[in-house]
């Protein structure tokens, strides 16, 4: 059995190594969906930002076709001389501008400002048209564009941010004035900005803007709430004030995980806390059964089949064979050995030698078994009284009913030493009885039955050493009390003719005087657990 | 004889003088190209990628211009008497709030003084001065307006927190004087009494230059004050001249000491 358990041992290590490499391959395979994930993520800060910078670039590019516009030219050079004029241009620069303004399509502001040299709006396209005489010339990049800079920049104004590029107006080689465009930042520009990862704009702890992928369907999509919940940590955050982006913070949703970075932005904005925030779904294992739920059609159609089943068989088989070699064989073995003993000797027992290891024990266990069991039944077989069943063995009541005879297992060595019926001449051994299939011994005489509620009745006289017909009224006797005793348990008696019973009784004394030397048999009848029963005492 | 008598009083009056009557002052401050090239130094140094745009670039038709200092917005300038008493508290003085800074950049006022800030620009502000206990950010809208006391000397920051961008200044301190200078320097002070006079000038809640002069019994004195970068105590130059007296001759300034 030494092989057979290394064998199971090496099946539990291997099932154990299985699981362990499913747990570890899991929990690799997240670690690396979190990485790639991560990496996207850093990768589209970048792209984002690149996207961000040539977005300016264009919006820059598309107001020099307002800012070189002889209408607005003219206009800012006389209001900047006279301020007083601004009023009397405010009209047709309003119409000039909106003119321009759509030309400019998709890059149309939601605000064209003009402003002069002082810096005070003249004119304000869009949102809010109706301003106009205030000062923005304090804004950083409406004053480098008075002093002739190209530039763009960001403005959180209420709870809106804009993105601005400003030019200078020039006119006769003098600056007259400078152009503001004012773009909002809206879901739409989220979208188009980054199409294939989703963008989202926040301006303090609130999301402003979330886009949508537009290359990206199919792909699960963060609820603004959900992008707006870590801000507050993340703003707090030192590594966000040092580096301008944050750790990757992960998102959990009803729609699944998400991994999500922030970074603030360019421009005055970011100082009040407005930023973007890239967001990437990431599928992670919830358990080992996730491999095959994930797995494509192709990864399950790849696998090794062949492989796979030729070591499950092998498995299999070295099983099997081990178990074969330590535990069927040695068992057979030992079976064959018993049956061996059926027609052996009465005093014959297992060879122990012959087997090992466990089966040795076993051996050595039914033989001392057996000498108990033998001592037992020569005690029993030395009373006065001893029941037919455990005399005669298995021996069959013939065409009586079997509730009425049973022989129970006895061995065959306890009749030599039986004590000789009383007043038989001593016998050197007593014939063996027959062995019971699949039994190894005699059968075992049964015990009187101890509840047994009626007392046995008084035996008849012996029927050996009578008259015929002496021994007829004694068969008859006997057979009226073993009717009477069966009709009176209920058992049938259809078949239980006097013929038949006389012959059984009269078989059972010529064997019970052959075995015993006894000069005659008493029939005893009496009720052995519920049914009717007849007991035979040898008589000296 | 009565014509003679007057003729001789009238002269003996003007030869005598008239030792109360005040004498004039022009002064000009002039910013030098200097002091707004370091300004534009101190601008790129203080520019990052995050306060700025991706883009800040000269234009590419005509060259771009140095950072204006404009002296009636951007310059606090006071002058103090030697020997004179303070001027004491002002009376509340009411400055404008715009978009990206205050009417004036810096503004001067005595300890004591209260300052009406007035919100002229459509969108909102919180101003608030850093330190000030009395001075926390508050949501100010248009026309509405916030009184500050400033009771203490010193030098006061304001910010806006809605605008980072917002920056002016605040400059408590005693003086005789608060002068009020055109956007092109200039000014003039009338009446002034003999003595010895310092004038400071203020930028950026810095005081960037200071100069002395003196009145005895001229009529008219022009001081000049040339600003340049670190020009504190340096770079003065005074012209104490009757009428015309101070100005250019065959392009170059000629220095003249006091009579």
């Amino acid at each position: 059995m030494f092989v057979s358990r290394f064998w199971t041992l090496l099946l539990a290590l291997a099932v154990g190594a299985l699981l362990s490499v499913v747990l570890l391959a899991k929990n690799h395979i997240n670690r690396e969906r979190e990485e790639n994930a991560t990496a996207i993520l850093f990768k589209e800060l970048d792209k984002t930002d690149i996207a961000l910078n040539l977005h300016a670039r264009k919006r820059l590019d598309v107001l020099l076709a307002v800012a070189v516009d002889v209408d607005v030219r003219k206009i800012l050079a006389d209001v900047s001389k006279d301020a007083e004029k601004a009023e009397k241009h405010r009209q047709k620069l309003l119409t000039v501008l909106r003119e321009r303004n759509k030309e400019l399509k998709q890059y149309a502001a939601d605000m064209l400002i003009a402003v002069d040299m002082r810096g005070d709006v003249v004119v304000q396209v869009g949102k809010n048209q109706r301003n106009h005489g205030h000062n923005i010339g304090g804004f950083p990049v409406v004053d480098s564009a008075l002093r002739g800079y190209v530039r763009d920049d960001m403005w959180k104004i209420d709870n809106e941010v804009y993105m601005i590029a400003a030019r200078p107006v020039i006119n006769n080689s003098r600056y007259v004035g400078a152009v503001v465009h004012a773009m909002k930042l809206s879901n739409n520009f989220a979208s188009e900005i980054s199409p294939r990862v989703q963008l989202g704009f926040f301006a303090g702890n609130l999301v402003i803007a979330v886009g949508t992928p537009k290359k990206a369907e199919g792909t699960k999509h963060a609820q603004g709430a959900y992008i707006g919940q870590p801000l507050d940590s993340v703003l707090s955050d030192k590594q966000f004030r040092e580096k301008g982006y944050s750790q990757v913070q992960k998102i959990s949703t009803q729609d699944g995980d998400f991994l999500a970075i922030y970074s603030n932005t360019r421009g005055e904005a970011s100082s009040n806390d407005v930023g973007f925030v890239i967001v990437t779904p990431i599928e992670l294992m919830a358990d080992a059964t996730s491999f095959y739920n994930q797995a494509g059609t192709q990864d399950i159609n790849n696998l090794p089949r062949g492989m796979i089943i030729t070591g499950i068989l092998l498995a299999i088989l070295f099983g099997w064979g081990w178990n074969y070699l330590e535990a069927e064989r040695p068992v057979g073995r030992l079976m064959k050995n018993i049956k061996a003993l059926e027609t052996a000797d009465a005093k014959d027992q297992l060879n122990v030698y012959r087997f090992r290891r466990r089966m040795r024990n076993v051996a050595s266990a039914i033989n001392k078994v057996m000498d108990i069991k033998t001592k037992a039944i020569l005690e029993a077989a030395g009373s006065s009284s001893k029941s037919i069943d455990s005399i005669l063995g298995n021996q069959q009541p013939g065409r009586l009913s079997s509730a009425s005879f049973k022989f129970a297992e006895a061995s065959v060595s306890d009749i030599p030493d039986a004590p000789p019926p009383p007043g038989a001449a001593p016998q050197k051994a007593p014939p063996a009885a027959p062995i019971p299939p699949g039994g190894g011994r005699a059968p075992i005489p049964p015990t009187p039955p101890s509840g047994s509620k009626k007392p046995p009745m008084p035996p008849p006289a012996p029927a050996a050493a009578m008259s015929p017909e002496e021994e007829l009224a004694y068969f008859k006797k006997t057979h009226s009390d073993f009717v009477a005793l069966k009709q009176k348990l209920g058992e049938p008696v259809d078949q239980l003719t006097f013929e038949r019973f006389e012959v059984t009784l009269k078989k059972n004394r010529d064997t019970l005087i052959a075995r015993y030397g006894c000069k005659s048999v008493t029939f005893k009848v009496h009720e052995k657990d519920g049914k009717a029963s007849l007991k035979a005492t040898p008589v000296k | 004889m009565l014509r003679f008598v007057a003729l001789v009083a009238v002269l003996a009056f003007c030869l005598s003088g008239n030792p109360t009557l005040a004498t004039r002052v022009q002064g000009k401050i002039v910013v030098t190209k200097e002091l707004r090239e370091s300004l534009s130094e101190l601008e790129g140094k203080n520019r990052t990628a995050v306060n700025t745009g991706y883009w800040n670039e000269p234009n590419g038709v005509i060259q771009v211009v140095l950072p204006f200092v404009n002296p009636s917005r951007d310059l606090g300038v006071v002058l103090i008497k030697d020997g004179a008493a303070d001027r004491g508290p002002n009376d509340v003085v009411t400055v404008k709030v715009l978009a990206g800074s205050l009417e004036k950049n810096l503004v001067v006022i005595e300890p004591g003084t209260r300052i009406k800030f007035v919100s002229v620009d459509p969108y909102d502000h919180e101003l608030y001065s850093p330190g000030m206990k009395n001075f926390l950010p508050e949501r100010q809208s248009r026309n509405a307006f916030r009184p500050i006391d400033f009771p203490v000397e010193g030098v006061f920051d304001v910010h806006c927190k809605l605008f980072s961008h917002f920056k002016a200044w605040i400059v408590v301190t005693r003086s005789t004087d608060v002068l009020t200078v055109d956007s092109k320097g200039a000014f003039t002070l009338e009446d002034m009494e003999p003595g010895k006079y310092t004038i400071k000038v203020s930028h950026r809640g810095s005081w960037i230059h200071e100069q002395s002069f003196e009145i005895t019994k001229e009529r008219e004195i022009q001081v000049e004050i040339k600003l340049t970068p670190g020009g504190k105590g340096k770079a003065t130059e005074e012209k104490n001249s009757d009428t015309d007296k101070g100005k250019k001759k065959n392009g170059k300034k000629k220095r003249r000491k006091d009579k």
